[in-house]
């Protein structure tokens, strides 16, 4: 039997910030972590005779949230850095010009994520995004813990190898921009 | 890296997964208690708490109407994936012809070695009789709007908007390979879901694709009645794997709920149109 409105308006009320919020610190934008909501709620619907038998409905809808968000991050990966779509139009209803269309970047470790496998991933998000203990994640993952700890070493060495690549770029505009510190104080030492 | 290996709970404070079940009272008595003494003395899961309450605010309003409706969808895709092929006639007829599909474009690919390049126009196949969906497109180059072509170049920093035509109540998930290799969604530009589409003439897709530097090429191929990015993605990529791009050319050739187009990427540097 489905649940009436009033049902699932109470459990929106109570559930649907915790998810958006979540969600929303995982994929990293607003939209996304509002349809992660909805997604969420349409499967509570469906699901809803073995949803209400469950001891933790908030559990419940991290697993299903997770693999919202799971999907959303494999999808990017296949989607590659061609960050020029406008949402502006340039013909019909819908158009006007000189606005851009700016996509946020993500950060480190959405982007390390992206180099991860399946369940190396819904790990990461529960350790790093979750906050939870190793227990609890390898709990939520149906893993024992041992192996939880050996996917999140070879995650943590691919990781540092990025990091390090990336730092190497950090450290050449550092450099860079003392370079040009000196250059404008020569100059400015130089004038009479 | 030694830094975000630290940062992993050992028990001290809540998870927010505790948080969230706190906030929203499903912890009740000394279990709630024991969750909120623990945050009190974490600030950043005081935080977090504190955040909560911001979401409720920023999340999308409640609206049964909307949640039944995307209920039902789901419940629909979840019966057609149970239902044998017979629920997707139009993918099922090309999943069949897939394996000679296979040895038609390995055959291509012996005849391109042996021949001479076949002329533009016919790898390209500007027009093909369509039954469920055809895309086509207007660029913007500089400030000139004009219906695009295939027999065209065109440029990093034109822009184009898509539009469609179906013959039903469809959706569309568009996206794109280009001279790199490199593989994009278009269509839509956030989410799983394809994009909802309508019968009619000619209409046109909210949002324009600016083009960037990828040299040689941009195929963009449009996928109506597609059931997710992810499927369409997934087809893509196989066929990619076995036949190359002659293969996607194939594809929209020949199955009518699949459409390309081929833009033919000029040198980069000033646009004709781009100067005025």
């Amino acid at each position: 039997m489905p649940p009436s409105d009033a049902e699932l308006q109470d459990l929106y009320e109570r559930c649907a910030p915790v998810i958006y919020r979540r969600c929303r610190s995982i994929l990293g934008n607003d939209e996304d972590a509002n349809d992660a909501v909805q997604e969420t709620f349409s499967r509570v619907i469906v699901s809803w005779d073995r949803f209400r038998g469950e001891a933790s409905p908030l559990t419940w809808m991290y697993r299903i949230s997770t693999n919202y968000c799971l999907n959303r991050i494999r999808n990017r990966r296949s989607r590659a850095d061609k960050r020029h779509v406008h949402r502006e139009d340039i013909v019909g209803a819908g158009f006007t010009r000189g606005r851009e269309g700016a996509w946020e970047d993500e950060d480190t470790i959405r982007r390390l994520l992206e180099l991860a496998d399946e369940q190396t991933r819904a790990i990461v998000i529960h350790l790093f995004f979750d906050d939870m203990t190793r227990e609890q994640a390898a709990n939520m993952v149906g893993i024992s813990v041992p192996t939880l700890r050996k996917r999140l070493n070879h995650f943590l060495k691919r990781a540092r190898k990025v990091m390090e690549s990336g730092g190497v770029v950090v450290a050449a505009g550092g450099l860079l921009a003392v370079l040009h510190l000196i250059l404008a104080a020569l100059v400015l030492g130089s004038r009479p | 890296m030694k830094d975000l290996e630290k940062r992993i709970n050992r028990g001290e404070h809540p998870s927010r997964l505790e948080l969230g079940r706190l906030w929203s009272g499903e912890l009740q008595g000394d279990e709630a208690q024991s969750v909120r003494a623990r945050a009190e003395e974490h600030p950043p899961s005081a935080a977090w708490l504190e955040s909560l309450d911001e979401s409720a605010e920023q999340v999308q309003p409640f609206d049964a109407e909307t949640l039944r409706k995307r209920a039902f969808r789901l419940r629909q895709d979840q019966q057609a994936q149970r239902e044998p092929q017979a629920a997707r006639p139009a993918r099922a007829w090309w999943r069949r012809w897939m394996p000679a599909m296979v040895a038609l474009g390995a055959a291509a690919a012996v005849m391109l070695v042996v021949l001479p390049p076949p002329e533009p126009e016919t790898v390209r196949g500007t027009h093909r009789a369509k039954g469920e969906g055809e895309i086509d497109f207007y660029l913007l180059r500089g400030d000139q709007v004009h219906p695009g072509s295939e027999d065209e170049l065109h440029y990093p920093g034109d822009r184009v908007q898509f539009t469609y035509r179906t013959v039903g109540d469809s959706t569309v998930v568009i996206v794109s390979l280009d001279g790199r290799g490199e593989l994009s969604v278009y269509y839509p530009s956030t989410g799983d879901d394809p994009v909802p589409v309508v019968p009619g003439e000619r209409r046109v897709l909210e949002g324009s694709i600016e083009l960037d530097d990828a040299p040689d090429f941009e195929l963009v191929l449009a996928f109506f009645g597609a059931e997710s990015v992810g499927d369409v993605l997934d087809e893509v990529e196989d066929i990619l794997d076995e036949e190359g791009r002659e293969g996607l050319l194939l594809l929209a050739e020949d199955v009518p709920d699949v459409d390309a187009i081929y833009l033919m990427k000029g040198e980069p540097g000033p646009t004709p149109g781009s100067e005025r």
